[in-house]
């Protein structure tokens, strides 16, 4: 059995492309956990479009044995946060089954509103934090103000943070002394009934799903029947252990303080919620940790097949997607416009994007989508309340007495000289200021109340190309609030494209509505009759363009010697009718229906 | 059933500038050696039982005459339609002469334009008076199937200067007249101007007020762009649409036989080396589409019946949803299914829909 006070348990926060993921390999890397030979780029990242986006999907935890200087050996174990706004659950979690944290800052960018949320998270959680600063290598390193950012910002002595290079390999046993020195061991009662946190669980065909925990009281061991306090749900251990660089490595039993995983025939991961309190069957712990929450989707689109032949495929990749992904949710919807498909949940839009791809790469299947909508509480005038997530779904003007739209508390930080853009842009987002405080001569961090529905479409967009980049942003949902909010339904030839429309605040009906109809003039091709585009409200036209029909389409001279090429640039013309979308007697290219998200140009 | 033999000149005194025809300005040297490798091909060919021969370009005529009689000995034959086409520039009566005896019976001049500044500006070598010059010598030599050959859309184009063209054109009465509307292709020179070219509406009513003119003074609107006195269609030409067999000789030329097609080498020099036909077969579908999209340029369309036998389907069946959608565009009458005009003005996206 391991001793606890030779464990050290703790993540890394940083902000992505800040190095964390290049550190996380070094550390393994110096311990031995990973051989030059075995040695994948970055093998904390797993998943191919992870590695792509340089970013962290899932969390992952690694056992590193690290003989120290006092002798000593220890058991470090390394918890990997996903490192985006949109897991941000997820990544108190991860912090929740550590004692500290390593807080990488890039030595030429500095702190960015990422770091500081997941900072100021980690002390909620009370790690402890241990700064490092990587990249001075780089020309345009600055330790010493990095440093002195640090101690403003954080209010953590950066006195002594190692200065390393993860990408040279510069500087990697000064963070893991650290480790040991400043990062307690846990203190934690062996004897106890068994309780254990789930920071993460995913699915594998052979086991079934894996749970990550951290072992806070007491000990499991394989055998065992263990209990998922929230949802009750009872199972047997069939593996018990811990985690090599990319193998699973059992061990028959986990202790308090340690970290590890547990296989029991689970099913549905949707059994294993992250958060939750594992305990035993039989004489388990009576109240679960603290922190739980369930983790609900909040941005929803409709998902289609571009072919429609396909949309069992598109069902079964789903499900196999929500094995590993328990804050994924769909279920399926009709439209006029788009044939079968479904309506998902995501967690933000970066979720929503990730999976997209993930369908198209990893399951080969053409996507239509929707633009997203968030959940809007409608109240009726009857006095009943409803939740809806489809534009389609609103109930009539009449009925309706008051809607009301989520609203998050956003904190975006941005060089000094942006801040009349970025404040710009939030008002242009209906964005209410709360405040604004300078983190030093360049730097300024500003608080904004935003609806999310103004974030869901091209804000990241927005803020990056009014920043050139440097701004960084961060979000929590606050609460819900009444708005004047109404339904802009676009018309094609006369008839209403249901794949096409938005609940939106009145006051910017009016504008969106013109912008959508202008991009669309520039999208849907010309057809032999005229096409009117007209944005409506209720029975209401606040907009219209119009697509001129086609009056000349004539192919020239069409002698024998290029009959193959002209049958060639008619069968192309076919082929983009075949992916086109017929509503009514239009034809609508798939790319109409994202295409009103991107309008700020 | 007779095939077609296709023969191309790839030489051009000039190149006009909206030309992406296989055909070169600046190989003047290589025109003997040309005609020899052309000889050989032809003579080496399996080719037999044709009742057509087309030589075309480039400018057939910008070679030296005794160089293209030797062509044209080798396959004129009593019956056949034989055509060559001629550049107004690069022609002497006596050439005309010399070709009408060889066995040429029907000529096609590029005249394009009956305007001098549009004749400048699409860079065509000759003027309309060059040009009468050529028209007036061919039937002196005994021509008595001409085709001319014209084009409508062109730069700083009007409707009055198309009118004047037309007029121009209808006076002389040839027999035959194709009527093109510029197309400005990539890898030309045109590609790169900055062009006045008139609007799509404005292009639109140009072909309408040809056919309509071309109708007026007596001639069949037989192809989308192609009219002709009774009798005088084009033999040749009505092969590509209606997939005969052809054979094509000379460099980039293409053949067509039993639903293979075979494409020489378009560089000139490869081709006089050693020429080597690129050989395709063509898939069921591709076929049915090159029958489709061919036979809906001619202005009688589908025969149903030869349609329906060689695909072993129902064309009407098949395509009923189509027929519907296009019904302002298209009929169906005496066993035949056509564009009418206001479909042929659009007729690839009308076509595309009824591709596999």
């Amino acid at each position: 059995m391991t001793n606890q006070n030779n464990i050290r348990n703790f993540c890394i926060i940083a902000h992505i492309d800040h190095g964390k993921s290049t550190l996380a390999d070094r550390l393994l890397e110096f311990t031995g956990v990973l051989s030059q030979r075995e040695k994948q780029e970055q093998i904390l990242d797993n998943m191919e479009l992870e590695r792509e986006r340089g970013i962290t999907i899932k969390a992952r935890a690694v056992r590193l044995v690290y003989n120290a200087k006092d002798s000593k050996q220890y058991i470090l174990n390394l918890i990997d946060t996903p490192g985006h706004v949109d897991f941000n659950y997820e990544v108190s979690r991860s912090l929740a089954a550590c004692e500290g944290a390593i807080l990488i800052v890039d030595a030429a960018q500095g702190i960015e509103a990422q770091t500081l949320a997941n900072t100021y998270l980690a002390l909620m959680n009370n790690l402890a934090i241990i700064p490092v600063i990587n990249k001075i290598d780089l020309p345009s390193a600055q330790p010493e103000l990095v440093k002195k950012e640090i101690e403003d910002i954080i209010g953590v002595s950066a006195e002594d943070a190692p200065l390393i290079s993860a990408k040279q390999g510069i500087g990697i046993e000064a963070v893991l002394d650290q480790i040991i020195e400043q990062i307690p061991p846990p203190t934690q009662d062996e004897d106890a009934p068994f309780k254990a946190l789930i920071f993460d669980s995913f699915y594998d065909s052979f086991k079934g799903v894996i749970i990550y925990c951290r072992v806070f009281e007491g000990s499991i061991k394989t055998g065992d029947k263990i209990k998922m306090m929230a949802t009750g749900k009872c199972f047997e251990v069939t593996e018990i252990g811990f985690f090599g660089a990319s193998s699973m490595t059992p061990s028959g039993k986990l202790c308090a303080g340690e970290v590890g995983y547990i296989a029991a025939s689970i099913k549905n991961v949707s059994d294993t919620h992250v958060g939750d309190t594992v305990t035993t069957a039989e004489g388990g712990a009576t109240q679960p940790l603290p922190g739980y929450k369930k983790v609900s989707p909040m941005v929803f689109c409709g998902v289609y097949p571009a072919d429609g032949a396909r949309y069992n495929d598109l069902r079964d990749a789903l499900g196999k997607l929500i094995l590993n992904d328990a804050s994924l949710s769909f279920e399926p919807e009709t439209s006029i416009a788009l044939g079968f498909g479904f309506r998902c949940g995501f967690l933000g839009l970066l979720h929503l994007e990730i999976i997209q791809e993930r369908l198209e790469r990893e399951y080969n299947i053409d996507l239509v989508t929707t633009a997203p909508s968030v959940i809007f509480k409608i109240t009726k005038t009857n006095g009943s309340v409803l939740e809806i997530d489809n534009p389609t779904n609103l109930p009539p003007a009449v009925e309706i007495d008051h809607m009301e739209e989520p609203i998050v508390s956003a904190n975006i930080m941005t060089p000094s000289d942006t801040v009349g853009n970025i404040m710009e842009l939030c008002q242009e987002r209906r964005g209410v200021f709360k405040d604004m405080k300078y983190l030093d001569d360049k730097r300024v961090s500003i608080h904004y109340n935003l609806p999310l529905g103004e974030i869901v479409y091209d804000f990241f967009d927005a803020l990056k190309s009014r920043t050139k980049g440097y701004a960084s942003f961060d979000y929590e949902l606050s609460g819900y609030q009444k708005s004047s909010l109404v339904k802009l339904d676009i018309l094609l030839n006369g008839e209403t494209v249901d794949a096409l429309s938005l609940i939106v605040h009145s006051e910017k009906a009016y504008e969106r509505g013109r912008k959508i109809c202008e991009k669309l003039k520039n999208i849907i091709p010309r057809q032999l009759f005229e096409i009117p585009i007209q944005a409506a409200i209720g029975n209401k036209i606040i907009a219209r363009e119009t697509v001129r029909a086609l009056r000349k389409d004539v192919l020239a001279k069409c002698y024998g010697g290029d009959v193959s090429r002209k049958r060639k640039l008619l069968e192309k013309q076919k082929e983009g009718k075949k992916r086109m979308r017929q509503v009514g007697s239009v034809d609508i290219p798939q790319e109409a229906f994202m295409s009103v998200l991107k309008l700020d140009e | 059933m007779s095939s077609g033999v296709y023969i191309h000149i790839p030489f051009c005194q000039k190149k006009c500038y909206y030309c992406n025809f296989n055909s070169f300005d600046n190989i003047e040297h290589l025109k003997e050696k040309y005609i020899n490798a052309l000889i050989y091909e032809i003579k080496n060919s399996s080719m037999h039982d044709y009742d057509s021969v087309f030589i075309g370009g480039g400018t057939p005529t910008c070679v030296p005459i005794h160089l293209l009689l030797d062509v044209v000995r080798l396959v004129a034959k009593k019956g056949c339609e034989f055509t060559i086409e001629a550049n107004p520039a690069t022609i002497s009566e006596k050439g005309l002469f010399l070709l009408r005896k060889a066995g040429v019976n029907r000529i096609s001049l590029g005249l394009q334009s009956a305007n001098d500044s549009e004749l400048l500006s699409l860079g065509r070598l000759h003027t309309f008076d060059g040009f009468l010059n050529s028209f007036k010598n061919a039937r002196r030599a005994g021509f008595d199937n001409i085709n001319i050959d014209l084009m409508f859309g062109l730069p700083e184009q009007t409707i009055d200067s198309l009118k004047h063209s037309l007029n121009a054109v209808a006076d002389l009465a040839p027999e035959h007249i194709s009527c093109y509307c510029l197309s400005v292709e990539e890898g030309t020179p045109f590609y790169n101007m900055p062009l006045n070219l008139p609007d799509e509406e404005t292009a639109r009513q140009m072909y309408l007020l040809c056919v309509e003119f071309f109708k007026k003074h007596g001639f069949n609107h037989y192809e989308i762009s192609n009219f002709a006195k009774d009798g005088f269609e084009c033999k040749h030409n009505l092969k590509y649409w209606e997939r005969k067999q052809y054979y094509g000789f000379g460099a980039g030329a293409h053949s067509l036989l039993q639903n293979i097609r075979y494409k020489n080498s378009n560089n000139v020099c490869e081709y006089i080396d050693s020429n080597v036909a690129e050989r395709t077969v063509l898939s069921q579908s591709e076929i049915k589409n090159e029958y489709i999209f061919l036979a809906l340029r001619k202005t009688n369309g589908i025969e149903l019946a030869d349609y329906n036998a060689i695909f072993c389907e129902d064309f009407l069946k098949k395509y009923d949803a189509q027929i519907l959608k296009y019904k302002d565009y298209c009929t169906v009458k005496d066993g035949r299914f056509y564009l009418n005009l206001n479909g042929l003005t659009v007729s690839n996206t009308i076509i595309a829909d009824f591709l596999e």
